[in-house]
Parts: structure tokens; C-alpha cells; sequence
């Protein structure tokens, strides 16, 4: 089953519509809080684990994790897992600013940002 | 959600210290037949837990990174939420998202009806495990009330403890200052030299004190490095100790620019895999037994460390390593251990190998003809010895079950940018081995055609790859290690324009005249080299070679200026030592750093100190000693 590398933002609510998609095309969704510098961790948690009850729910495959720092740990652990996409909120790739050029040249799997 | 709220769910007899299981399916019965004798939950629900954590993991695993796992349920007869706590003796596969096996597990079962305060606690669970250093004091616990503290916030971690790093690097500091101010400053040079007036004796003492607080910081905040750099040598020109005219010179802007455009090159020869293809052949031609093979990936590591650097080398071959034992299910370890070894003994084939010899080229005046006729014969013979030490050391370790088949590797490789880029490999790796015969012929300064080769391919890259080419000139050279080069070099060579190079040179020869030698006009020169081989190879088994080195380098050039026959030969030790202590621990050399990182995340199995040490003894004891004897001979063979 492919991964694909869903990248929550606690303040956004669309993520159910992508979930739906993910389900229907039987992808593997590795749910990740991102937060930004001084950010409290425990809120993203708390996000994290309710929607990972609608996956359990509905018996979609997922797997929750926590990532710091650079968008380029994410694309670190895209190689790590060969993740097929990630999906992205549109605050955290704004964070990128001058970075973004590198990061799309680094990039090897679609992003959809959201 | 007050902290306290959490206190009830823990309790210390939930709590189990260096349990050993196999694996998940083992805890998880052990975690049922717990639940059942404690009746916290009914004997129905019992006997289908381990079906139920079972299905949650099919899901997805729920480690969830750090060696941590989080296995939860919503359980009906279950009185109210409990979490069981297991530190395990040894570390079990979880398939966690950072591919790292875990060895501390929590699990949380929850009353369905307290659903809110099921997520709280969840969450809660979740980010202190996440905090590394409450982690690492569950991990360190010798009681379970302990653990039980450290998870209901009633213990904090002690101040001692929080800031262990910065009390030891203060008090290596304290130490170092009074070694600087009562002991060296007391050292007198024999002739009337200004380094002995109380002027100097100031600047000493402060340059002493500052080039440590850079290495310190070094060791103890290695991320923090840049930092340690910066406000030393900021120090060093606010004491008055340095002008900026110094330390600009001291930067060594050549050797830097030199190390820039090395990896540039690096990174795009690797972009358009040259170096994959060269070995892949190399396994073509030499796979068809375990054991030349695992000789010819070491020999060609070696080689690629001698000609591009360490850390490429590395990346490259043990890539391949990975895959070669993945197909023929052989054991990884002995190619990780191997490879690092035989790359952190090729780094010294060439100039261009390791960034000291590269600052050794710059600081000392030796061209790339100086290195291939020293340090290269002694680094190519100590190789062919350390690749039949190892095979001694692993020989058993080496079957593959399956043959190779590297077709399918060969045909991602696109054959002629290949051919192109090898093309240009050629004329970087002919203009550096010609640069002094080509500085001669066209009357130029020494060192120029050096330089130039390197800036001449990084300035054909950008050429050829048009608008791509910022990728490479960006994103190739590791900028956080070139500003840290920058400061280190500064940094050291305060200690030269401060005398205390001077100082240590003459307590170096002196305790050289001490040495048990057969021919006396050679004692001092066969006792300074021996003492600077191996104090730099011990040393560089601990702390990264380069400020070993660059605090060195002046002191041999005092050697020199002082007349002790065949002086130049110590710059050869330093680069030897440098380079062969890497061996000695997984800490010694960045190679190695990076090699155990990929490992770790390709096998999701840890890699401790204690597996790397009976064969980095070995070895590095062995070739230092075989190094030491090959220097002897030279020494014995040129007076």
C-alpha cells in the first residue's frame, strides 16, 4: 500500500474532504503535526488523535508522528517511507519563503497543498 | 487539563523496568494476562485484547518515533483510563514512522464513555515522550517511582542534571584556564623570544582559553558549533588579541574556497552518478565472491575518499552496500564498519581526501606530487592491511545467499551525462596531480593551478547546467561546516600568532630528546612524529581531527624553523593520525556519524559504542602501529 504524508494544520477543517479521498484510493495516510517554533506540541497531539479515531472508525491504514524544524524533514522522511505524495496546509509552505525554490527542486513526489 | 488530573491513570505498579520480549505479539500477552490478574478489565474483554491491539497496529504502527510507542484502546468494561508502562531491556521493530525500534512503550486503555478525557490523556502521553530529556531520565530510572515522577511532573529533572553539558564544559574551561594561566604561561622559551614577556603571556592565555571554548562547545554542543566559533573569535578581536587583518589571513580563504568548490563538484557528480556507476563496475568485475567483493567495495570506497571526500564516499558505497545485501541477504554490519574504516584511512590518499589535507596543502605550502609520494604509499599499504584485518575480523560474516544482479541498478544510471561528467572528473583530477608542474611552467604562484582546478570545474557546472546550476553552487557545499571551518581556522591560528605553537614546539622536542632511540641524530625527529601520530590519532577517535590538526600544523612549523632533521615528515603524522583515529570509536569521524545514521534508518536496529569498538581498536591500533613502523623506515631509508 503507498504512503502518502498528510501534514495536519490544527486550525483548518478541509482535511476530511482529503481523507475521503485518501480512503477511497486505498493509500496508507501518515498523519503529521507540524508545528512552528514555540508552538505548544500538546494541541496538535490532541488533533492528531481525534482524527486518527475517525481512521479507526472507518479502518483506514494510518500512522501518526510529530516532525520539527525544516520542511525538509518532511521530504527526508518522504524518501525514508517512499511516500507516493504529501500533502501540505498552504500557512506551512508560505513558511518556506526564499527556501521554496530549493525545496521544489528537492522534491521527487507530487505536493498537493491544501 | 491540569498536570494533576494525569496522576491517577499512572501508578508505579504499572510500571515495568528492562522486561525482554521478542516482539510486540509477546508484549502484548504479557500486557493481557497483567490487565486479567489485576481484574481492571472482565475476562470476555481479556481474551480479545491481543486481537484488538493486534488490528490497531495492522492499521498502522503506532510507534511513534524517538523508540517510543503509543498502543491505545477504547475498552468497555474497563473501570476508568490506565496506562502500563514498559521500559524494555532491549529494543523491539515497531515499524515507526523514523524506522527506529523501540524501547519504551505506553499503553493507554480508556473507558469508551470518557472519550475527552481519553484524547487529553493521549495528547498528554504523547508530547511529554516527546521531550528528550524527560525521555532520556525514564530511560536512565533505577526505580519505577521514579518513572512515575518524571511522568506526573512531581520530579523535575534536577538542575545538575538539565544543564550536566554546561557544568562540564565550565569546568573543562576552569581547568583549562589554570592550566593556560599558572602552567604554560610559566614555560620559557630558551632564547630571548618576545613570547616570553608579560604582554604576550596576556594574549596567550586568552587565545588558549578561547580556542578550547570553541572545541569544547564543539564537543559538548556539537549543533551549537557555528555558535562556540563566532563568539570566540568575536572575543579574540574585542580582547585586542587579533586585528582583522589577522584574522582574515588566518581564515585560510584558499583552503576554503578550495573546499567550496570540492563540493560542488561532489554534489554534482553525484547528481548525474558518476560515483555509483564507478562502483557498480567496480562489482561487475570483482563480485563474483563475497570476499573479493567486500575487498574491492573497501579498496573502492578507499579510493572514492581519497578523490572526492569522506562523507560522499561513504554515502555512495554504503548506499550500495545496502542494496547488495538486501538482494543476497548477507549481514550488513561488516560492509558498515568495513566501508567507514577503509574511507577514513583512503581520506588520506590525496590533498583533496579530508579537509586537513586540504588545509595542509594551503598552511604547510605541499603540493598534490608531496602527497602522493608520502602520505599516499603509507594510506594505500595501512588499506591493503586494514582490508585484511577486517576480512580476519569478519570472514565469517560474509556469505551471501543470493548472486548479484545489477542490472537493474545500472539502468537508472543516464550514460551520458555520465560520460560527461566523468570527462570533467578527469580534467579536475589531472590539473590538481599537475598544479605545481603547471604553476612552474607558467611562472606563477605556488598553489594558483590548485585553486584554479577547482574553480575552473565549479565554473564550467554553472555553465553547463544554465538556471539548474544554482541547485549545485547552493545546495552542494554544507555552508554551516564552511562558516565553522572559517572560525576554526581563525581561531587556531591565534595560537600561532600568540607564540603558544612556539611554546608547545619546543615542550614537544624536548620530550622528544627524551625517546628511546637506536641513532641519536634522529631521536628527536622519530620522537616528535611518534607523539603527534598518535596523540592526533587517540585524540581524533574523540574530537573531530580538524582543530587537532589546525592547532598543530603551526607547532610542526616551528619544529621546522628550529632545524630537527627531516621536520616535514610531522606534517605527514598529523595527516596520518587525523585521518586513521577516526577509526577508533563511532564517534571519531563524520563518515562514521553518517554511515550509523543510514543504518539505523534503513534497519530500524540501533548501533551502540560497544559494537564499534572491538574492531576500531583493532584496527586503528594496528595501522597506527604499521604507519608508525612505515614512517620509521622512510625516515631510516632518506638519512
Amino acid at each position: 500500500m503507498n504512503n502518502v504524508i498528510f501534514v495536519i494544520n490544527k486550525k483548518e477543517d478541509i482535511y476530511l474532504g482529503i481523507l475521503n479521498y485518501l480512503k477511497e484510493n486505498k493509500k496508507k495516510i501518515i498523519l503529521l503535526g507540524f508545528p512552528e517554533k514555540g508552538e505548544e506540541e500538546r494541541e496538535y497531539w490532541h488533533f492528531l488523535f481525534s482524527i486518527c479515531e475517525k481512521l479507526e472508525c472507518e479502518k483506514i491504514p494510518f500512522s501518526v508522528g510529530m516532525e520539527r524544524g525544516s520542511l525538509f524533514n518532511i521530504l527526508e522522511l518522504a524518501r525514508a517511507i517512499s511516500a507516493e505524495l504529501i500533502i501540505l496546509p498552504k500557512s506551512k509552505f508560505l513558511l518556506l519563503g526564499e527556501e521554496y525554490e530549493d525545496f521544489l527542486k528537492e522534491l521527487e513526489i507530487p505536493i498537493l497543498i491544501y | 487539563m491540569e498536570k494533576n488530573n494525569f496522576e491517577k491513570i499512572f501508578r508505579p505498579e504499572f510500571i515495568f523496568l528492562d522486561l525482554e520480549f521478542n516482539n510486540k505479539e509477546e508484549l502484548f500477552s504479557f500486557v493481557k494476562e497483567f490487565l486479567e490478574k489485576k481484574k481492571v478489565i472482565e475476562e470476555e474483554e481479556a481474551k480479545k485484547l491481543v486481537g484488538l491491539l493486534k488490528e490497531r497496529e495492522s492499521l498502522g504502527s503506532t510507534g511513534v518515533g524517538l523508540g517510543i510507542a503509543l498502543p491505545h484502546l477504547s475498552l468497555k468494561t474497563i473501570k476508568e483510563t490506565v496506562c502500563l508502562i514498559f521500559r524494555l531491556k532491549k529494543a523491539i521493530d515497531w515499524q515507526a514512522l523514523d524506522q527506529k525500534p523501540v524501547n519504551l512503550v505506553v499503553f493507554i486503555f480508556s473507558q469508551e464513555r470518557e472519550h475527552d478525557f481519553y484524547l487529553q490523556t493521549l495528547s498528554y502521553v504523547a508530547q511529554i515522550l516527546h521531550d528528550k530529556k524527560i525521555v532520556s531520565q525514564i530511560l536512565k530510572a533505577k526505580r519505577r517511582e521514579e518513572v512515575y515522577e518524571y511522568l506526573v511532573y512531581k520530579r523535575k529533572i534536577s538542575f545538575f542534571k538539565k544543564y550536566q553539558k554546561v557544568f562540564y564544559y565550565l569546568l573543562g574551561m576552569i581547568l583549562i584556564f589554570f592550566f593556560a594561566k599558572f602552567l604554560f604561561a610559566k614555560i620559557k622559551l630558551p632564547y630571548d623570544s618576545p613570547f616570553n614577556s608579560p604582554f604576550w603571556i596576556k594574549k596567550e592565555v586568552i587565545a588558549i582559553l578561547l580556542f578550547f571554548s570553541m572545541v569544547l562547545g564543539t564537543l559538548f554542543f556539537f549543533s551549537q558549533r557555528v555558535a562556540f566559533g563566532g563568539f570566540a573569535l568575536t572575543l579574540l578581536l574585542l580582547t585586542g588579541v587579533v586585528d582583522i587583518e589577522t584574522t582574515i589571513k588566518f581564515m585560510s580563504i584558499p583552503t576554503i574556497l578550495f573546499i567550496i568548490a570540492v563540493m560542488i563538484m561532489v554534489k554534482w557528480f553525484s547528481e548525474k552518478g558518476v560515483f555509483r556507476y564507478l562502483v557498480l563496475k567496480a562489482i561487475q568485475y570483482f563480485g563474483n565472491s563475497p570476499l573479493i567483493l567486500f575487498g574491492s567495495l573497501m579498496f573502492f570506497s578507499a579510493l572514492l575518499g581519497g578523490l572526492i571526500d569522506e562523507v560522499s564516499a561513504i554515502l555512495i558505497t554504503f548506499g550500495i552496500a545496502i542494496q547488495i545485501v538486501r538482494y543476497t541477504k548477507g549481514n550488513i554490519i561488516p560492509y558498515l564498519i568495513g566501508l567507514v574504516m577503509a574511507t577514513n584511512i583512503g581520506s588520506a590518499l590525496t590533498l583533496i581526501g579530508n579537509p586537513i589535507g586540504i588545509y595542509l596543502a594551503f598552511s604547510a605550502q605541499l603540493t598534490f606530487l608531496d602527497f602522493l609520494r608520502n602520505s599516499t604509499p603509507i594510506s594505500l599499504l595501512s588499506l591493503f592491511f586494514t582490508i585484511f584485518l577486517i576480512l580476519l575480523i569478519y570472514k565469517k560474516n560474509l556469505k551471501l545467499e543470493n548472486k548479484i544482479e545489477l542490472k537493474k541498478l545500472e539502468e537508472e544510471i543516464d550514460k551520458k551525462e555520465v560520460k560527461i561528467a566523468v570527462l570533467v572528473f578527469l580534467v579536475f583530477v589531472i590539473l590538481v596531480v599537475f598544479h605545481s608542474f603547471i604553476e612552474r611552467l607558467l611562472k606563477i604562484e605556488e598553489r594558483s593551478m590548485l585553486l584554479g582546478a577547482g574553480l575552473l570545474i565549479v565554473g564550467f557546472i554553472v555553465f553547463y547546467e544554465k538556471e539548474h546550476s544554482r541547485f549545485f553552487v547552493e545546495r552542494g557545499p554544507d555552508w554551516w561546516t564552511i562558516l565553522y571551518f572559517m572560525f576554526l581556522f581563525a581561531n587556531a591560528g591565534c595560537l600561532e600568532y600568540t607564540g603558544v605553537t612556539y611554546k608547545l614546539a619546543y615542550l614537544l622536542s624536548e620530550g622528544a630528546k627524551r625517546f628511546p632511540f637506536f641513532r641519536e641524530d634522529l631521536k628527536e625527529t622519530f620522537g616528535s612524529l611518534t607523539m603527534l601520530l598518535w596523540g592526533s590519532g587517540i585524540l581524533s577517535g574523540f574530537v573531530d581531527n580538524l582543530p587537532i590538526v589546525a592547532a598543530l600544523v603551526p607547532v610542526v612549523k616551528n619544529l621546522i624553523l628550529k632545524g630537527i632533521p627531516l621536520a616535514n615528515q610531522l606534517y605527514w603524522s598529523l595527516l596520518i593520525g587525523g585521518c586513521f583515529g577516526g577509526n577508533l570509536t563511532m564517534i571519531g569521524s563524520t563518515a562514521n556519524l553518517v554511515a550509523i545514521g543510514v543504518y539505523e534508518r534503513a534497519f530500524r536496529k540501533s548501533f551502540r559504542f560497544s559494537d564499534w569498538l572491538k574492531a576500531g581498536i583493532i584496527v586503528t591500533f594496528f595501522t597506527l602501529f604499521f604507519a608508525n613502523f612505515l614512517f620509521l623506515v622512510k625516515i631510516l631509508t632518506l638519512k
